[in-house]
């Protein structure tokens, strides 16, 4: 599998492109955690019109896909006739706002006043109906939802379908939205992992919020002859005898310089429940303390890797990277997106 | 443009619906066009649209998997359990045997991934604190993660959420790993149980049918949910010398990108998700015995599918299971290929149960008694909220 990485784009708290969270990561952004992101800028691409019955998770996939494709200066409706576009979105819950303000709708008014758009907008293959709907898009369009592998899982599809010719061009995002409810949650579980001495634990990360998108196109498609980015290698699969708190294949101790580069100029990003320790041992990049508890956190470090691959510099770096691997270990399934800058 | 693809071997089948704790089941069931619909009791409401349950015990999921607890799992997953044991009891394969090989698991779903926590919610708006158990109950139980983990498998997992026609793409989606050489095995397909708050939705959306659902009928009148898993084995082509049930020969999926939650009136994703399934089959639809509709019986989804019909398929015929098993959302897609082979092994259709009277503004009925088949390639479509349109090509080998 290799995949063009036609254009990219990402967004949360930290800013709405990856030059501003990769200044957070280096400590020159904001810092700190703030679930606020800042959607203003949706009114540059869409109607008012047209948002008005969107959600927040919808807007948050709105502005993160129409961002890539603006970086790709691509749009769906302006292309080629015979160009079949395709939707891959990833989530780890899906939009949950649109669910609880349906319960909401029901514990204030009754079962028989239930918001019918606050359903429609929590099933959870609607906000990548959405994207297709006011993108133009009329090809294949899918929802991976499966928390912190929700990621690799999507790009692994994303791939198959530029491999078979299923699409020429597959917008793939991942999305997580905030709530209080969740956050709150994610609080308890975090305070129940903490109480287990028995088992490692992460910090004890807010829950978080962000999108980070992709256009991507076939690496041998007719695009060929300029340089890009691309995605060489995307792999998944299941470690059922590997619990969380244990290192997964790949995030060996010590095999990093510090700043996460390889000798060979290669980066490594880890997200997904890995404990901090095993994180700070094998010198990963770890976007936990701008993204929060991000179950969709791997796109976010495959954009900020496209962004030190484009700038050919990491924090500290010593060469220039030349590739990246992005490895996500949660709930017993491993996910590693291996990229290589353009000029690799 | 899709180009045309290697078959891939179906190996093994199992369902489980309220028509049936089975395959056999169920088919004597849409034979006979028996069906129960009755008032959800798995949940409070103040409606009385009936539902269609699987009459079963968790401790029968349990029975196949010894040394497993699935008490800590959700329905949805012990529905799926169910069905993968006869699948794979189906392939002549022993669950112990997985480990050994690279098993992915494919699952498509709606209430799998669904944030079903209305009590959970109610009491912590109360200013409570609630039993955190329902939230370690989601968490192990998104589907595919949840198989992989009991039945130890190696292979890729995706967990598919496009609505109803999620069972499908599973199944679309699980061939291409096979085909790709991602997995010697993949599991594949839907999974969905009754739930309160999909029932509450579709409720608001006014979906629901006060009576047992009609199909394609005059008088219909909205849908009924239901539950269920459907699970094939998909494997290469000839990996094992045991010949296959039959063949995943094309599958196709767009979208219609018109509206959240009704499908395009001329069918326009349907007939994009057709030409794909027909190119990568390698097939025309003039080889196509049967098809089975998506039948949901509301207002607009049959009307949909009845201008697709006449456009594409004049004299083709169609039919239409949910007056049997309910529509059973994220499953429906999977447990419909597994009765659209099934059909296709026997050489014969059931009728569609529900169907009387044909509406004269569609033009065209069901299949509405047995019926006998012979060409051995078939199609099952399913429609989804959203505008997804996915359609499978499945070939049989005729059963002796």
């Amino acid at each position: 599998m290799s995949i063009r990485v036609d254009g990219y784009a990402c967004l949360g708290s930290f800013g709405r492109d990856a030059p501003s969270l990769l200044a957070s990561l280096r400590g020159n952004g904001p810092s700190g955690f703030t679930p606020a992101t800042d959607l203003s800028g949706l009114a540059e691409f869409f109607p008012p019109r047209n948002l008005r019955q969107c959600d927040h998770f919808s807007r948050l996939a709105l502005l993160g896909a129409s961002l890539a494709l603006r970086n790709a200066g691509l749009a769906p409706r302006d292309g080629d006739a015979g160009t079949v576009w395709g939707v891959v979105l990833a989530s780890g819950y899906g939009p949950a706002r649109p669910t609880f303000d349906f319960l909401d709708s029901i514990l204030e008014h009754g079962e028989g006043m239930a918001s019918p758009l606050a359903f429609s907008l929590s099933v959870h293959n609607i906000p990548a109906a959405i994207l297709a709907r006011n993108l133009g898009i009329i090809g294949p369009c899918a929802t991976v939802c499966q928390y912190e592998s929700a990621v690799a899982s999507g790009l692994l599809l994303a791939g198959t379908w530029l491999a078979e010719g299923r699409a020429d061009r597959v917008l793939f995002g991942g999305v997580d939205e905030h709530t209080p409810v969740l956050d709150a949650i994610t609080a308890r579980l975090a305070q129940e992992r903490a109480d287990n001495k028995a088992r490692p634990c992460r910090r004890r990360l807010p829950l978080g919020e962000g999108a980070a998108f992709f256009v991507l196109s076939r690496a041998d498609g007719k695009d060929k002859g300029s340089p890009a980015p691309r995605i060489e290698a995307v792999s998944l699969s299941a470690s059922p005898g590997q619990p969380d708190g244990l290192a997964p294949d790949g995030l060996a101790p010590g095999g990093l310089a510090p700043g996460g580069l390889a000798p060979d100029g290669e980066l490594l990003f880890a997200s997904g429940i890995v404990p901090d320790g095993l994180k700070r041992a094998a010198k990963a990049i770890d976007g936990g303390r701008v993204y929060g508890n991000l179950p969709v956190a791997q796109a976010l470090d495959c954009a900020v890797a496209l962004a030190m691959l484009e700038n050919a510099g990491g924090p500290e770096a010593a060469t220039p990277p030349r590739r990246a691997r992005c490895l996500n270990f949660a709930r017993g399934v491993r996910g590693e997106v291996r990229i290589a800058g353009a000029t690799s | 443009m899709i180009a045309r693809a290697d078959p891939v071997s179906i190996s093994g089948m199992g369902c489980v619906t309220a028509a049936g704790r089975n395959l056999a089941e169920n088919l004597a069931s849409l034979d006979k066009g028996l069906r129960a619909p009755r008032p959800p009791v798995l949940f409070r409401t103040e409606k009385r649209y009936p539902v269609f349950m699987c009459g079963l015990p968790a401790s029968e999921a349990c029975a196949g998997l010894p040394g497993q607890d699935l008490s800590g799992y959700s329905r949805t997953v012990r529905l799926a359990v169910i069905a993968v044991l006869e699948a794979l009891a189906d392939a002549d394969m022993a669950p112990e045997s997985l480990a050994s090989l690279r098993v992915g698991v494919c699952l498509g779903t709606s209430v799998g991934t669904a944030l079903e926590f209305f009590d959970y919610y109610r009491e912590d708006r109360a200013g409570r604190t609630p039993d955190i158990e329902v939230i370690h109950r989601y968490l192990i139980s998104n589907p595919s993660l949840a198989l992989a983990k009991l039945f130890n498998l190696t292979g890729p997992v995706q967990t598919i959420a496009n609505a109803c026609s999620s069972g499908a793409d599973a199944i679309g989606v699980a061939a291409r790993w096979i085909r790709d050489g991602l997995c010697d095995v993949a599991l594949c397909g839907g999974t969905d149980a009754l739930a309160q708050i999909i029932y509450y939705g579709f409720s608001s959306l006014q979906l629901l049918s006060p009576e047992p659902c009609r199909p394609f009928d005059r008088k219909r009148s909205g849908l009924n949910l239901g539950e269920g898993a459907g699970i094939m084995v998909l494997e290469a082509e000839g990996r094992r010398k045991r010949a296959p049930l039959g063949r995943v020969r094309g599958y196709g999926t767009a979208t219609d990108a018109y509206h959240l939650t009704a499908p395009h009136p001329e069918a326009r994703g349907l007939v994009k998700a057709l030409e794909q399934a027909l190119a990568q089959a390698g097939a025309a639809g003039r080889d196509i015995a049967f098809i089975n509709a998506h039948g949901t019986a509301t207002p607009t989804n049959d009307a949909a599918e009845a201008a697709f019909f006449q456009r594409c398929f004049p004299g083709t015929p169609f039919l239409a299971t949910k007056g049997c098993t309910g529509h059973t959302l994220g499953a429906a897609g999977a447990i419909e290929a597994v009765f659209t082979l099934a059909h296709l092994r026997r050489g014969r259709l059931p009728p569609s149960a529900g169907f009387s009277e044909i509406d004269p503004v569609l033009g065209l009925s069901p299949v509405n008694k047995a019926e006998a088949i012979d060409k051995t390639l078939a199609m099952t479509q399913s429609l989804a909220f959203g505008g997804n349109n996915s359609i499978l090509l499945l070939e049989a080998e005729r059963a002796e």
